[in-house]
């Protein structure tokens, strides 16, 4: 988490491996991630962007079979993409021009790519994801998130860009918390998300409570 | 809804559209293709027509002297010219696609965006200057040379249009449309001033290589153009499955694990390797490469695979249809195909253009 321009994305394109670095070092399996070639890394990784334009009119299942490697079984294939359609709730749209749909729903058929690309090769890569809910309504936040936790449970890992902050302390097991560039700070929720945190991070006095279980925001205790 | 469909997720009904839609293309290409070889200033019975061209695949000709006329007009006169508006045809409207899939925009077609002119002035660059390198140069070698110079134009074209147009691996309708009237203008104009200066008979006329002619077909033409269509379209469903994904944009396409520069570096070979040839052998024919591919998506759906096997099919039957046009409508004498063409682009530009308004910003 952290502000606007604090390089959170930034720092997700280096990991995706997709911007290169000017200092400093990115390894994965302890390799220079410049020694992964696009194919290798697709089948570590996969990554959600914020939001992706389409070029043609494909349908919300053709996109979603789109996270398949080039030759993957057909029929076990349609069975993912219909699987990770179901999860993300757009099985009903799954016939419907990705174009036609609104943008809560263009991000859910994406996640859903994105779980096939995972499951397709072998589920327990990392998963890469910046602002996955920052279009969608508060059910389907909860929903992706629940995604999330369930990928991490099944022995995959995710690192997500959020900036609902009661979210991010609901479903991280670590938080790191950037600005200008840097990290500031990063640990368990429940020990680094504090007052001054959030003031070193946005400038805003916000009182963090810990009522029901965990900490949780007010951002109304701005007003009071 | 089936249960059956619901089961295997992608959908089915346009597998199943997308099978007749190419079977019906492949119906319009049998069509186009007999008719050429009927329709002209002689007609001939598509029966006639079709048992001429069994006999003449063993060899055989009519014995009296109608049989004879017929076997002639339609084996040594209509033939080849069909046989090069096939592979013209198939070639542009691949081309179309594939260039459409590399720029992620459906507006980029060959001729608009300049690439078909600049093969045209490197063809006519080397019709006039490379006379001078003839005396040094073995007889076969300059008679294959054309295609690949205008290959050579058509390569670099492209080459600049992607520097010109895309920026950051995003291509804005704007720069694509004014790098590609750019290029285009510029390269018509050269073509015009060597034109100008060469004497008539290193040239035919300027109208050739400006809208296109399928006039001077030969068998040796359709030997010079068939190997560099073939591997277009040999190669570019080998990249269809990349373009789709490239669909998603450049950064998501190398998320997914495609190699995206070359998918592109691929693309842009075999691109300019269709259109040099295209052109080199007819002049500039416009508009093929950018009806066809749309006309396929709205159908049958934006899968390269059958986009560009559809594109193939069509783009050939879109063009000979064309070529009859053009040489019967005013005949004996010829419109230039590339205005048959434009007559039925350019509206379509249009309307495309008004249709998508919003979206192609």
């Amino acid at each position: 988490m952290g502000p606007n321009g604090a390089g959170k994305s930034t720092l997700m394109k280096v990991m995706a491996g997709e911007r290169r670095y000017d200092s400093g070092s990115v390894t994965l399996d302890g390799a220079s991630l410049s020694q992964w070639d696009a194919g290798a890394l697709a089948r570590k990784r996969a990554v959600l962007p914020q939001s992706v334009v389409v070029a043609f009119p494909f349908l919300a299942a053709e996109i979603v079979a789109l996270g398949l490697p080039q030759y993957f079984p057909r029929r076990e294939g349609a069975a993912l993409a219909e699987r990770a359609l179901i999860e993300v709730d757009m099985l009903r749209a799954r016939e419907q021009v990705y174009d036609t749909l609104s943008g809560g729903e263009r991000q859910r058929v994406q996640l859903a790519r994105v779980l096939v690309q995972l499951w397709a090769n072998g589920g327990s890569g990392y998963l890469l994801l910046d602002e996955p809910t920052a279009s969608l309504d508060l059910p389907h936040q909860l929903a992706t998130l629940r995604i999330a936790r369930g990928h991490a449970a099944a022995g995959g890992g995710v690192l997500a860009v959020l900036h609902d902050l009661n979210l991010a302390v609901m479903a991280a097991d670590e938080i790191v918390a950037m600005r200008e560039g840097r990290v500031i700070a990063r640990g368990v929720p429940a020990e680094i998300v504090t007052d001054d945190l959030i003031h070193a991070l946005y400038g805003v006095k916000a009182r963090v409570g810990a009522v029901p279980s965990g900490p949780f925001l007010l951002p109304q205790s701005i007003f009071s | 809804m089936i249960a059956g469909d619901a089961a295997l997720g992608v959908s089915w009904r346009r597998a199943g559209r997308t099978r007749t839609i190419l079977a019906g293309c492949a119906l319009l290409l049998i069509a186009a293709f007999l008719a050429s070889l009927a329709i002209g200033p002689v007609v001939i019975a598509p029966g006639k027509v079709v048992s001429i061209l069994w006999d003449g695949l063993f060899g055989v000709r009519g014995s009296s002297s109608i049989d004879a006329r017929d076997a002639i007009v339609v084996l040594d006169i209509r033939l080849p010219r069909t046989v090069l508006a096939v592979i013209v045809g198939a070639g542009l409207a691949v081309a179309g696609a594939i260039l459409q899939g590399v720029f992620r925009n459906p507006l980029a077609d060959p001729g608009l965006v300049g690439i078909s002119p600049g093969a045209a002035l490197a063809a006519v660059a080397w019709i006039v200057f490379g006379s001078f390198a003839a005396p040094y140069v073995p007889h076969f070698v300059m008679n294959h040379a054309l295609p690949v110079a205008a290959f050579a134009g058509s390569l670099m074209a492209i080459i600049l249009l992607h520097r010109l147009a895309t920026h950051e691996g995003r291509t804005s309708v704007a720069n694509l449309l004014f790098a590609g009237i750019a290029l285009a203008a510029l390269a018509g104009a050269a073509t015009g001033l060597i034109i100008f200066v060469a004497s008539d008979q290193q040239l035919r006329e300027f109208t050739f290589w400006t809208l296109g002619s399928l006039g001077g077909a030969t068998w040796q033409r359709v030997g010079l153009a068939l190997p560099f269509a073939l591997v277009l379209i040999a190669i570019s469903f080998w990249i269809a499955r990349g373009l789709d994904v490239l669909a998603l944009g450049e950064a998501e396409a190398f998320h997914t694990g495609v190699n995206v520069e070359r998918i592109k570096r691929i693309a842009i070979v075999i691109v300019a390797a269709g259109v040099g040839a295209a052109v080199a052998v007819s002049g500039i024919i416009g508009f093929v490469g950018l009806v066809v591919p749309h006309l396929l998506r709205l159908s049958a759906g934006p899968s390269h695979k059958t986009l560009i096997a559809g594109s193939a099919l069509l783009g050939a039957a879109l063009l000979t249809a064309s070529d009859i046009f053009a040489r019967t409508i005013a005949a004996p004498a010829e419109l230039p195909i590339g205005v048959v063409t434009a007559l039925i682009g350019a509206p379509f530009f249009i309307w495309l253009l008004r249709r998508n308004k919003r979206s192609f910003g």
